[in-house]
């Protein structure tokens, strides 16, 4: 395990987000978490490429994967390690965002999958958060299904986590 | 092709491909300062120091990987792509490598080395931090550079077309995906060249892949998935199991991986070193004006020599002095041990863990024993090396369970009486598959010493071999 998995790791307990890699609906909310989470200043090293659903890393599904395959040994080398205090108290700011109670696995995908990939277009200025139709479309254009409304409500998710000003 | 502007008028001979033909446009960005740049970057690093004739640059690899773009898009003749994609392609192919750091990878992945006292075990617990500002990656300092260089902007007509080509090969922006997916497939023109390259310099003959085969059998779907015919299997195979060969023998050898990993160890110091500010790049933000300005065109090898020949003669820190020493005078680090072989992706337990345990636990007292520093040892592997870019991640039943956007990257065939192309992972009888649940792992321990007596380090050794050996 290296440094950077360690860091994954760490961030993603920090946040309460599972590092469970079996379903397409878990590797799709452990990548948006973790593009979240460094969009949000903790900075792991990973860097998202734009893929069918928005940012993805293969380097943080490798990652993950790898902690995964190293089971006991690979949680006694964790148990080693504590996140730094403010990237730990960023990933806690985080958690409201990244999970919601009795919320479904596919809606939360799905929810996550749009506030990643509508930051990730902010952030590469292909659209801007006061533009949601504008948004919208990039999205159709891209396969994905989201509408005005929704991109509306995650521009005000974003900007009510610091994420966006 | 079709406007006399984009006619190809300049040939560039090459010895893998033969000439290389480019367009006045093309021409005028090889001809810029950034991109001329790319001839002071060796492609192997410091496989150099190992075999003598592997000093080729990343600007012989960038016109390579442009003339493999060139053949695949006048084999496919996809309608789907317009002159204007295709000259995109093209300047993206080009411009792939433009981002590269001093000694490519090496220097670029600093921020994940580790250090021997950090690696040790030790009942506190450790702190790693998320809030460094650590080096961008080279794609995402190539798109900095297109942006920002103005030689290069010129040069592609506009700032608007520089950002659009950066786009591309970063993969930064979803807006043409059948464009991404060309660039972006498993069977990357990147790897395509580099395999040859690197293989004729080192006069190695594990990376002699069947290039004109793959090319003439390659093929777009009516989805836009990339693949090779069936006929083409065997040499699709054998393009990737040449990568893990040449991993084994050249990018992973023992005496330049262990170079490597001194100055990679060096490079680490010197960075968390307040001596070195004026000479070494503390932070991404600092690697981002050298690379926003004219600070750019020394930021080639010379750029690391020269700090390992300031480290050299460091007398205040014995480590960065010895770490920089064993580089200049070619004393390669001493290897102790390895474990270097195929382990399955499921053993949660495998032989090269153990190793890296053993050597966490005993490394202080053999420390003390021999006399030596704990900072003297090199505890280093690199990551496992796959037989299918992302198949191997997964267990072979997860891998076949993968949606079509986790295939994007798998090598694809297009098996007779199918329209779009299978995942060499799905197909039964490959070699492929059968190795889908292996990879290829290497564990390895180092010293880093000045005239340590042969007597003294046969006996470190014979103790750390005892390492090797797997628990009963």
């Amino acid at each position: 395990m290296d440094r950077q998995q360690i860091l994954l790791a760490k961030s993603l307990e920090a946040a309460k987000v599972s590092l469970s890699v079996n379903t397409f609906n878990e590797r799709l909310i452990l990548q948006k978490s973790a593009y979240l989470l460094q969009a949000a200043g903790i900075n792991m090293g990973y860097r998202f490429q734009w893929y069918i659903r928005g940012p993805y890393s293969p380097d943080i599904t490798a990652g993950a994967f790898g902690i995964v395959n190293e089971g006991e040994s690979g949680k006694n080398e964790l148990e080693k390690w504590k996140l730094d205090n403010k990237s730990s108290a960023r990933a806690h700011s985080l958690q409201p965002l990244l999970s919601k109670e009795s919320e479904s696995m596919t809606d939360r995908a799905r929810r996550l999958e749009l506030l990643a990939s509508t930051l990730f277009l902010f952030k590469t200025e292909q659209a801007k958060p006061s533009d949601p139709e504008g948004t919208s479309k990039i999205l159709e254009k891209n396969n994905k299904d989201f509408s005005i409304n929704e991109v509306k409500l995650a521009v005000k998710e974003l900007k009510a986590h610091g994420l966006l000003t | 092709m079709a406007s006399s502007r984009n006619k190809p008028t300049r040939v560039v001979n090459d010895n893998i491909h033969g000439d290389i033909a480019l367009t006045n446009d093309e021409w005028k960005v090889v001809n810029t300062a950034t991109f001329q740049r790319l001839r002071s970057l060796k492609q192997l690093g410091m496989g150099h120091l190992v075999y003598p004739n592997a000093t080729h640059t990343r600007f012989a690899h960038s016109l390579g990987v442009f003339r493999i773009m060139c053949r695949v898009l006048e084999k496919l003749q996809s309608k789907q792509l317009n002159v204007e994609d295709q000259a995109d392609l093209r300047f993206a192919a080009l411009l792939h490598d433009i981002g590269h750091y001093p000694y490519s990878h090496l220097m670029e992945r600093v921020a994940n080395v580790t250090l021997a006292e950090e690696e040790i075990t030790n009942s506190d617990k450790k702190t790693i931090s998320g809030q460094k500002n650590e080096y961008p990656y080279h794609e995402e300092l190539g798109r900095h550079i297109l942006e920002s260089q103005t030689d290069i902007c010129e040069a592609l007509g506009d700032r608007d077309r520089a950002r659009k080509i950066g786009a591309l090969f970063s993969r930064s922006e979803g807006t043409n995906q059948q464009l991404s997916k060309l660039i972006h497939s498993s069977l990357d023109m990147d790897r395509l060249d580099y395999l040859l390259r690197d293989a004729r310099a080192a006069g190695v003959p594990y990376g002699e892949i069947d290039l004109n085969y793959l090319l003439n059998n390659i093929r777009i779907s009516r989805k836009g998935m990339l693949g090779v015919d069936e006929k083409a299997l065997a040499a699709a195979e054998h393009f990737l199991l040449s990568r893990v060969f040449m991993h084994r023998a050249v990018y992973y050898h023992k005496t330049t991986f262990g170079f490597e990993e001194a100055c990679r160890q060096l490079l680490r110091r010197v960075r968390d070193s307040n001596r070195y500010k004026n000479l070494f790049a503390k932070d991404g933000d600092r690697i981002r004006k050298i690379c926003g300005g004219l600070e750019l065109r020394g930021f080639t090898d010379d750029y690391v020599d020269s700090v390992i020949y300031e480290a050299a003669t460091d007398e205040s820190d014995p480590i960065i002095q010895i770490l920089a020493s064993c580089l200049v005078a070619r004393r390669p680090p001493r290897l102790l041990g390895e474990i270097c072989g195929l382990e399955e992706k499921t053993n949660q337990y495998p032989p090269s863990m153990f190793f890296k345990q053993k050597c966490r636990d005993g490394l202080r007292a053999l420390a003390n024993k021999y006399g030596l520093q704990v900072e003297q040892f090199l505890l280093c592997g690199p990551k496992p090396i796959k037989f299918e870019e992302r198949g191997s991640l997964f267990s072979r039943a997860a891998a076949e369970d993968l949606k079509p956007e986790e295939r994007e990257e798998l090598i694809k065939v297009f098996l007779k009486g199918h329209g779009e192309p299978q995942s060499i992972v799905d197909i039964g009888g490959s070699i492929i598959k059968s190795l889908s649940n292996q990879v290829f792992s290497i564990q390895r321990l180092y010293l880093v010493e000045s005239n340590l007596e042969p007597e003294k380090l046969q006996q470190i050794k014979n103790e750390v071999f005892e390492w090797t050996k797997p628990p009963n």
